[in-house]
């Protein structure tokens, strides 16, 4: 309906009721902190989070730490809560959790133990692995790695080569080293393994022979049996490692017990550091704190009687926000209209000065949402779904309107389908259901005719909503002439394609007339507005290209209602047996499942499209910034009591 | 098999076939970028699959007209006849689906995948990201408009 008028709220209070005070507004959600800066007041200094946390709570509960202990016993534990289940947290159960902090915070301790003692297994295991897989190939070698030394007369080296150099390497050291004995152990894969024994005295040679054929000394460590004993103790050592897993894995389990508490746990925390964070936009000095913020000028009461019930230590100022100054924006609009919040976000927020659009915007989204997915029976299974689920799972926030745009642009879609006689693509008109208005299929033009129509009206409407804020702003004459004007045109251009041309053809004269007398006007010479009026009209194509931009809901229509026709038609050409009812069902279902899909993301983007280019581009202002109070934001818990955080 | 037959299948062929190949190299081109930044952080797979999706609608369009031809001309259950005109004139129908289809795919895939690179940085300006590949299917759907009053008329 409108953006929220705001106030801008000054509190000065003493440092020891802070904590409560924030709670208050924490509850109330309705009150946003801003950064202070006061120049020149000796005394006052901005507080940070960390002296503000240390000085209760030893030993210092952070959220990270707890969110990684749930992960952990997640990832081990096996319960599975009902969907959407939330645990409720009152007072009774904040006061117990507040009470077993110590024990929990040893649980989170322990987990992170248990998750310590994983990681160093598992490398651990990486390494006996890599040693495995490098000790393989020299399984053949019968002799213990120490025994495999130099004799008094003799070398004794043990290498890899080449595979593709295997055979000259071979034939040189049987040509080359007379007093030679060579043999193939294993193979890796692109290298042989060898055991060379040759005479001492032909170390020069032998030398530059392996080195010319890029012979490397393999030379082992960590062991000193033979290769296959080491695999053995290596791969034992990966048993041990495994059973470790298993007991740390056990132990995991069992401390999923206090997973419940945990959660809590981690909501609490959450809670408070959301309220700490805000702490550090105070001043304050040694006994006092500042806040400066905003807050909806209608709780300025509420505030007031709030704060009062805890404490009268406190100087409490609402002050009215200035014509040029900016504020946060936020909107109020009745809860039809507030799933369709999102798609004015998902563009930028209006700004400040600017209208909240929503209410305008919404019924349009709705509408042509409907036309381009326009499907009975998909839209059925979308409010069904959507209602379901938000209902279900308890939605808040964002998650909540995401859950009822899905719901009620299911409905949108249920309307036109009917209208339509479109459900499960021709699926209904196969049964004999008969559009309640027309097909658009056999009815093409008055399905384009309805589309520009609507067009019209969208982009009519765009131009009143200008025409409003510049009334707003008290700019009467751009709107007479800016938006007047151009009413008169287009509406004079239809009419003449009506009986009453005569009519249309007269105003859109005038129209004409005035526009180029009109929309040159902040230039300076008077040739200057004479052309820039004259090349204004040009718009006119802006404008049917608008219009023309509307057909887009007839051929997404169409795409929905073509694509379940050619999975029914896939479907009917197996024929009405039983044995092909089989095949056919899957066909059908996995046909129209991607049909939802693929149709409704099309939906929803050329809704958006047509929103965001059509509509908002005749008069909307971005570029506000969202009003963000302080408030309650909670993954696992219900928080049922105020006073519980 | 008369001339007029054959150039209808012609028409399907070419609709289906070059609206298709364009949503193709389109889905293509924005799936490269999609997984290169799903590689840096995976919890961007929904966002950039969504932006992913953008470029395939226009095979979907060819499809269409494609299957809204067949129907016409009762192809699935014995043919009907069709004139060489009529036939010429539903292949020049399916034309322009085909040809804007391919280009108009294509360009929207690397729009896409530009969206994507801003999907990256920004994440929560997911609505502005859609709304530049959405410009681009914009001539898609008016050449879809074309080909289907064009193929629905048709007096065979």
């Amino acid at each position: 309906m409108a953006i929220v008028e705001m106030k801008k709220i000054s509190l000065v209070a003493l440092k020891s009721d802070m904590d409560k005070i924030l709670k208050i507004f924490q509850a109330m959600g309705n009150v946003e902190a801003i950064e202070t800066q006061v120049e020149g007041v000796e005394g006052l200094r901005k507080s940070t989070l960390s002296e503000v946390s240390a000085k209760k709570d030893a030993p210092l509960l952070d959220v990270l730490p707890v969110s990684r202990a749930l992960a952990t016993l997640k990832r081990y534990g096996n319960k599975k809560k009902p969907l959407g289940y939330k645990h409720a947290l009152g007072v009774d159960k904040a006061k117990e959790i507040e009470q077993k902090k110590e024990f929990l915070f040893d649980v989170i301790l322990k987990c992170q133990g248990i998750e310590d003692k994983l990681s160093e297994i598992r490398s651990g295991k990486t390494r006996l692995n890599n040693l495995i897989a490098q000790t393989e190939p020299w399984k053949a070698l019968n002799m213990p790695i120490k025994e495999a030394k130099d004799t008094k007369e003799t070398r004794v080296l043990l290498g890899t080569a080449g595979k593709e150099i295997a055979d000259t390497f071979e034939r040189s050291l049987i040509e080359s080293l007379n007093e030679c004995w060579f043999h193939r152990l294993g193979e890796t894969r692109d290298e042989y393994c060898y055991i060379l024994i040759h005479h001492k005295e032909l170390d020069k040679e032998a030398a530059i022979l392996l080195k010319e054929n890029g012979f490397n000394k393999t030379t082992f460590t960590g062991f000193e049996g033979t290769p296959k004993d080491a695999i053995a103790d290596y791969a034992r050592q990966i048993e041990e490692f495994d059973a470790q897993a298993v007991e740390a894995e056990k132990q995991a389990e069992t401390l999923f017990a206090h997973i419940d508490d945990l959660e809590m746990l981690y909501d609490i925390l959450t809670i408070k550091q959301e309220r700490e964070t805000q702490t550090e936009k105070l001043l304050k000095t040694r006994e006092a704190f500042y806040l400066r913020g905003y807050a909806p000028a209608k709780d300025e009461v509420l505030i007031r009687n709030k704060l009062a019930s805890v404490t009268d230590a406190l100087e409490l100022d609402f002050e009215d926000i200035g014509r040029d100054e900016v504020y946060p924006v936020a909107f109020k609009n009745p809860a039809v209209v507030r799933p369709f919040e999102m798609i004015t976000k998902l563009y930028s927020l209006p700004n400040h000065t600017s209208i909240d659009s929503n209410i305008h915007m919404a019924p349009f989204f709705f509408i042509f949402f409907g036309i381009m997915l326009g499907d009975a029976a998909y839209g059925l299974i979308m409010a069904v779904l959507g209602t379901y689920f938000t209902i279900k799972l308890k939605l808040k926030g964002d998650g909540a309107r995401m859950g009822w745009l899905v719901a009620s642009l299911g409905v949108a879609t249920l309307i036109w389908g009917a209208l339509f006689g479109s459900w499960f693509g021709d699926g209904g008109a196969r049964i004999g259901i008969a559009p309640i208005w027309f097909d658009p299929l056999t009815n093409p033009m008055l399905m384009l005719g309805l589309c520009f129509g609507l067009g019209l009206i969208q982009i009519f409407t765009g131009m009143a909503l200008k025409a409003w804020i510049n009334i707003k702003r008290g700019l009467y004459l751009d709107a007479i002439f800016d938006q007047g004007l151009w009413y008169l045109l287009l509406i004079g251009l239809l009419l003449m394609l009506t009986p009453v041309s005569a009519v249309g053809g007269y105003m859109a004269i005038v129209g004409a007339i005035g526009l180029v007398l009109t929309q040159g006007r902040s230039q300076k010479s008077i040739l200057s507005k004479f052309t820039s009026g004259l090349l204004s009209l040009y718009n006119v194509s802006a404008y049917l290209s608008d219009v023309l931009s509307y057909s887009r809901l007839f051929a997404l229509g169409l795409a929905t209602a073509v694509i379940g026709m050619v999975f029914n038609q896939l479907g009917a050409m197996l024929g009405a047996s039983w044995i092909t009812l089989i095949i056919a069902i899957p066909i059908l279902v996995a046909g129209h499942i991607f049909n939802i899909a693929v149709s409704s993301l099309g939906a929803y983007v050329h809704s958006s499209r047509l929103q965001y280019i059509e509509f908002f581009g005749k008069f909307f202002e971005g570029g506000g910034k969202a009003f963000r109070p302080l408030g309650i934001k909670t993954k696992f818990t219900e928080v049922l009591e105020e006073e519980a955080i | 098999m008369e001339l007029g037959q054959i150039l209808a299948i012609a028409g399907v062929a070419l609709s289906v076939g070059l609206a298709g190949i364009g949503s193709a190299i389109g889905v293509g081109i924005a799936g490269e970028s999609a997984a290169g930044v799903v590689s840096e952080d995976p919890d961007k797979f929904g966002q950039t699959l969504i932006l992913q999706a953008l470029p395939g609608t226009q095979g979907i369009y060819g499809l269409l007209i494609g299957f809204i031809i067949l129907l016409r001309t009762n192809f699935l259950a014995g043919m009907v006849d069709v004139s060489p005109e009529a036939g010429l004139m539903l292949l020049f129908g399916a034309l322009p689906i085909g040809i804007v289809g391919l280009f108009s795919a294509i360009a929207q895939g690397k729009a896409s995948a530009a969206s994507i690179g801003l999907i990256a940085k920004r994440p929560e300006e997911q609505g502005k990201a859609i709304i530049f590949p959405a410009m681009v299917e914009t001539y898609a759907v008016l050449a879809l408009l074309a080909s289907f009053l064009v193929v629905w008329f048709v007096r065979l």
